[in-house]
C-alpha cells in the first residue's frame, strides 16, 4: 500500500509529459529510488511498445541508477539512445547521452564520457533547454576536472554558472559554483576557490538538499585539506558524510570515508586510524575502486611507517599499483616516496634509489602538469576574459548601434510627422485663403456690378424723372407711364443692392439684419405714404445667424412690405416686430389696412392673395427653414406672422 | 438765412448723371448754377472764374482724385459760408456718418427722384439737414462711444447732446417723421430741423476734435 501511494506521487511527479525529460538533476533519496526502479521495472516489462513514453521510462530509470547500479544503468541508457535515434525524440537522445556521459566519467573513460556529454550538451541547446545545458556543462566541467585539464574546464564551468544564475535554481547554482571552485582549486586559485564554495555554501539554506549540502561541504572540506587545516576539513567531511548516507550506498560513501580517515590520521595519528583504514581498504577491493584502494592502501602504509616498515612498504606497493595503473599521479607519487623510504629503512637502498627516482618523475609530471595547466588556464582565462572584452564592446557598439537608429528613427518620424502638419497647415491656411480670396472676388464683382448696373439705373430714372418734369402735367398716360418707369428702375437698383447685401449674409449678425429690415422699410414705405413703426427685439450677442436664416427672413419681410404697398387698402400705417422668443426668430408685420368688402375674417382675401405666388413663396421659404408662417387678414388690418427656428 | 434764388455748384464725374442735374437744377428757379465741375480740384481750380461763391455745393462722393467727403474740409476752407450736401449711390449708414462728421450738412441719394431731391436741397437753405434713420443711429451711438472716452487733455470736443437732441435724434432712428416728432414734443418743425443742424455741427467738431486728439497723442506717443 505504501509502495502504491510512492508509485503514484512520483508517477505523477515524474512520469508527467516534458518535465520527466528534464527528470531529476539530483539522486533521490534511497527509498524513492527502490519504489522508481522497482515500478519503472514492472512497467518497462509490461509495456513493451517502443514509443516515446518507453524512452522516457528508460532514460529515468537509468539516471535513477546511474550511482548505485551503474552497469545497469548503462544498458537502460543505451537501450533509450536506440529508441530515441530510431524515434528521432530529440529529449530522449538528450538525457540517454546525459547519462552514459556521466556514467563513462565515474568509469574515467573520459574520451567517450566527452563525445557523450558534449552530445548531451548539443541536443539541450537544440530542444532549448538551459537546465539540461547546465548540466551539461557541469559534467564537461567535471571531466575535465578529473582529467585535470583545469584549462578546458574553466569554459564549462564558467558558461554552465552563468546559465545556472540565469535559471534562478539555488540548486543548480550551488553545484555549478561548488564546481567552479574546484576547478580554481586545481589551479591552485585558493582564495577563489574559497568565494565561490562560500557562495554555494550561503545558498544552502534556499536549497535544503541534502545532495547538494553534501556537495557543498565536500568542497570545503578539500579546500581546508589543502590549505591544511585538518580539523576544519574533517568538520566538513563529517557534515559531508552526513549528507550522503541518505543517497549513497557503500560504493558512494567510501571515499568520503576515505577522506574522514585521512583527515583523523592528520590529527591524531596513522595508528589510530588503521582499523578503519584496514577496513575501508578492504571495502574498496571489494568493490573495485583503484583510487580507493590506493588511497587506503597508503594510509595503511603511513600507518606502519614507522613501526613495520615491511608492512608500509607492502601497502604501499600496492597503492603504487593501484595508483600508478588508473594515472592517479599524486597517489602514486607518494607511494612511491613512501616506498622509497620504506625500502631506505629497510636497508634496500637500490629500492630506494629507484623508487626515489620515480617519485620524482611523477613530481616532475605533476609539477610540469601543473605549470602547464596553471599556463593553459591562464591563457584560457585571458583569452575568455578577452573575448569577452570583444563581446562586450561589441555588444556596446550593437546597443549604441541601436539606440542610434532608434535616434534617427524617432528623428525621421518626429521630422515626418512635423512636414505632415506643416503640409496639413499650409493647405488649411492655402484653402481658407482660397474661400476668403473667393469671397473677396464676389464681393468685388458684386460691388462692381452693382455700382456700373447701378450708375445706369439711376440714370433711367434720371431720365424719367426728367421727362415727367418736361412733359405736361396735363398728359396723365405720360405721367404714369414715367412714374412707373422711374419706379421700376428704382426698384431694380433696389434689388441689386439686396443681391450685394446677400452675398454678405453667412457672416449676418442680428443687428445687421435689422439694419437691412429697417432701411428697407424707409426705401420703399415712405414712398407709399406708409408710416413705420419698429419694434424690435435687443439685438443681443453679435454673433453670427444661420446663414440661410437672414436672407429667407429678409426675402419674406420683403414679400410681406411689397404686399402692404401694392394690395393695402387705405393703410397709412405698418407695425413691423421682430422678436427673439424660445429659440425662435419672430417677425411681425402688421398694417391697418380695411379689409376688402364682404370677406369674413379669417378667409384669405382674394385682392390679397396677389397673383397667389408672393404668399406661398413665403410659406415654402419658412417651411424650408423648419419654421412656419401665418398671413391673414384681422379686424385691425392685414397681419402677417413669421416664426423661424433659430439655435 | 439767404434768400432765393441759391447760387448752386455741382460737383460729379459721371456726365450723363451731371447733365441730368445740371439740367433739371438750373432750370429750376429757386436755384442758379454757378459752377459745375468733374472733380473737387477741378472745382478749386475754377473757382476764382465764379462770379458768385457758391452758397450751397451738391457733391458726389465718388470721385476721381479726391473724395467727395475728403473735399468737404478743402470745400469749407475756401468757402466758409457754403452748405456741403453729399449726393451719392452709396445709402450706407457709415459714409453718411463719415461725411456728415467731416462736415456736410445733408446726404441725398442719386435715387431720389428729382423733386424730392430740390425739396431736400431746399430744406438745407432753410436750416434743415435732412437725416435717414440709419445715419441718426450711428449718430446716437457716435455719442455714446464719445461720452465714454475720457475727455483730451486739450480740451476740445467732447461735445455731448442735449437731451432734447438726443430725443430728436432717437425719434429719427425709430423712424419718426419730422413732424410726427415735432408733435410728439410739442415743438415746431423748424426747432427739429435746427436741432439736427446742431447735431451735426456737433458731430462735425467733436469728429475734428477726435481727429486732432489723435494726432496730438500719436505726436506725444
Amino acid at each position: 500500500m505504501k509502495r502504491l501511494g510512492y508509485l503514484l506521487v512520483l508517477g505523477w511527479g515524474l512520469l508527467g509529459w516534458p518535465r520527466a525529460a528534464q527528470a531529476q538533476t539530483l539522486p533521490l533519496p534511497l527509498p524513492h529510488l527502490r519504489v522508481l526502479r522497482d515500478s519503472l521495472t514492472e512497467l518497462l516489462a509490461r509495456e513493451p511498445r517502443p514509443d516515446t513514453l518507453r524512452v522516457l521510462r528508460l532514460n529515468t530509470l537509468g539516471f535513477a541508477l546511474r550511482l548505485n547500479d551503474p552497469p545497469r544503468a548503462r544498458a537502460l541508457a543505451r537501450q533509450a539512445l536506440a529508441l530515441a535515434e530510431r524515434l528521432r525524440y530529440a529529449p530522449g537522445l538528450m538525457e540517454a547521452h546525459f547519462t552514459l556521459g556521466y556514467d563513462y566519467r565515474v568509469r574515467n573513460q573520459y574520451d567517450s564520457a566527452l563525445f557523450h556529454s558534449r552530445q548531451a550538451l548539443t541536443w539541450a541547446t537544440r530542444t532549448r533547454n538551459p537546465l539540461t545545458q547546465s548540466r551539461a556543462y557541469y559534467n564537461l566541467c567535471r571531466i575535465y576536472t578529473e582529467q585535470g585539464d583545469y584549462a578546458a574546464a574553466l569554459g564549462p564551468s564558467l558558461d554552465g554558472l552563468a546559465l545556472a544564475r540565469a535559471l534562478h535554481r539555488p540548486q543548480v547554482e550551488a553545484l555549478q559554483l561548488v564546481q567552479a571552485g574546484r576547478v580554481e582549486l586545481g589551479l591552485g586559485e585558493l582564495t577563489l576557490a574559497r568565494q565561490y564554495v562560500e557562495e554555494a555554501r550561503d545558498l544552502l539554506p534556499a536549497v535544503r538538499d541534502s545532495v547538494c549540502t553534501a556537495v557543498v561541504y565536500q568542497g570545503l572540506g578539500d579546500i581546508d585539506r589543502r590549505q591544511g587545516r585538518w580539523q576544519a576539513a574533517h568538520r566538513a567531511y563529517a557534515r559531508t558524510l552526513r549528507a550522503y548516507r541518505t543517497i549513497y550506498t557503500e560504493r558512494g560513501l567510501l571515499p568520503v570515508e576515505l577522506l574522514l580517515a585521512e583527515m583523523r590520521a592528520q590529527l591524531t595519528d596513522e595508528a589510530a586510524v588503521r582499523p578503519t583504514a584496514w577496513q575501508l581498504l578492504a571495502r574498496a577491493r571489494r568493490l573495485q575502486m583503484p583510487e580507493q584502494t590506493a588511497g587506503a592502501a597508503l594510509l595503511l602504509a603511513r600507518s606502519w611507517q614507522t613501526t613495520r616498515p615491511d608492512s608500509a612498504r607492502t601497502y604501499a606497493a600496492l597503492s603504487l599499483s593501484a595508483a600508478a595503473g588508473h594515472r592517479l599521479l599524486p597517489l602514486a607519487h607518494d607511494a612511491a616516496q613512501l616506498l622509497a623510504r620504506a625500502s631506505g629503512q629497510l636497508g634496500d637502498f637500490r629500492r630506494a634509489y629507484d623508487y626515489q627516482a620515480q617519485a620524482a618523475a611523477f613530481a616532475d609530471t605533476l609539477s610540469g602538469e601543473d605549470t602547464r595547466r596553471r599556463l593553459s588556464a591562464a591563457q584560457a582565462r585571458a583569452l575568455r576574459s578577452r573575448t569577452q572584452l570583444q563581446l562586450d564592446v561589441l555588444r556596446q557598439q550593437q546597443e549604441l548601434e541601436r539606440l542610434r537608429h532608434q535616434q534617427q528613427v524617432a528623428g525621421l518620424l518626429a521630422l515626418l510627422a512635423l512636414t505632415a502638419l506643416v503640409v496639413v497647415g499650409l493647405v488649411w491656411s492655402f484653402r481658407r485663403r482660397q474661400a476668403r480670396r473667393e469671397a473677396a472676388l464676389r464681393t468685388r464683382l458684386a460691388a462692381d456690378l452693382h455700382d456700373d448696373v447701378g450708375n445706369l439705373l439711376t440714370q433711367v430714372s434720371m431720365q424719367a424723372d426728367l421727362l415727367q418734369e418736361i412733359s405736361p402735367a396735363s398728359d396723365a398716360p405720360a405721367q404714369a407711364r414715367l412714374r412707373r418707369l422711374s419706379e421700376t428702375s428704382r426698384r431694380a437698383r433696389r434689388e441689386m443692392t439686396d443681391v450685394v447685401w446677400g452675398l454678405q449674409t453667412p457672416l449676418l449678425t442680428l443687428p445687421a439684419l435689422l439694419t437691412r429690415l429697417r432701411d428697407h422699410a424707409y426705401e420703399v414705405l415712405p414712398a407709399a405714404q406708409l408710416t413705420v413703426d419698429f419694434d424690435v427685439t435687443d439685438a443681443g450677442p453679435e454673433e453670427a445667424l444661420p446663414p440661410l436664416l437672414g436672407q429667407h427672413l429678409y426675402l419674406i419681410y420683403k414679400e410681406a412690405l411689397h404686399n402692404v404697398v401694392k394690395h393695402a387698402r387705405h393703410a397709412t400705417h405698418v407695425q413691423v416686430r421682430v422678436a427673439r422668443h424660445e429659440g425662435q426668430l419672430r417677425l411681425r408685420v402688421q398694417d391697418n389696412g380695411q379689409p376688402a368688402p364682404a370677406s369674413a375674417a379669417g378667409e384669405p382675401a382674394p385682392a390679397r392673395s396677389g397673383g397667389g405666388n408672393g404668399l406661398r413663396n413665403m410659406h415654402r421659404r419658412a417651411e424650408a427653414l423648419g419654421g412656419t408662417l401665418h398671413a391673414a387678414p384681422g379686424p385691425a388690418g392685414f397681419r402677417l406672422e413669421a416664426r423661424l427656428p433659430a439655435p | 438765412m439767404p434768400e432765393p434764388p441759391y447760387t448752386l455748384a455741382l460737383i460729379e464725374d459721371q456726365a450723363p448723371i451731371r447733365e441730368m442735374l445740371q439740367e433739371y437744377l438750373c432750370a429750376q428757379p429757386e436755384f442758379e448754377c454757378e459752377l459745375v465741375a468733374e472733380s473737387v480740384e477741378a472745382f478749386l481750380a475754377a473757382l476764382p472764374t465764379a462770379t458768385r461763391p457758391p452758397q450751397l455745393i451738391l457733391s458726389d462722393i465718388g470721385l476721381p482724385g479726391l473724395s467727395g467727403i475728403e473735399g468737404i474740409p478743402l470745400l469749407q476752407a475756401r468757402l466758409p459760408q457754403a452748405q456741403v450736401v453729399m449726393l451719392s449711390v452709396y445709402a450706407e449708414a457709415e459714409r453718411v456718418y463719415q461725411a456728415l462728421c467731416a462736415g456736410a450738412v445733408g446726404y441725398l441719394l442719386k435715387d431720389t427722384p428729382l423733386r424730392e431731391l430740390k425739396e431736400h436741397l431746399l430744406q438745407v437753405m432753410a436750416g434743415g439737414s435732412p437725416m435717414s434713420p440709419g445715419v441718426a443711429r450711428h449718430v446716437v451711438q457716435a455719442f455714446q462711444r464719445m461720452s465714454q472716452q475720457p475727455a483730451p487733455a486739450t480740451g476740445l470736443g467732447g461735445e455731448p447732446l442735449t437731451a432734447r437732441e438726443l430725443d430728436i435724434v432717437r425719434g429719427i432712428e425709430d423712424g419718426l417723421s419730422y413732424k410726427l416728432i415735432a408733435s410728439r414734443y410739442g415743438i415746431s418743425l423748424d426747432t427739429v430741423r435746427n436741432h439736427i443742424r446742431s447735431v451735426y455741427r456737433k458731430l462735425h467738431i467733436n469728429s475734428k476734435g477726435e481727429l486732432l486728439a489723435r494726432a496730438l497723442q500719436r505726436h506725444r506717443g
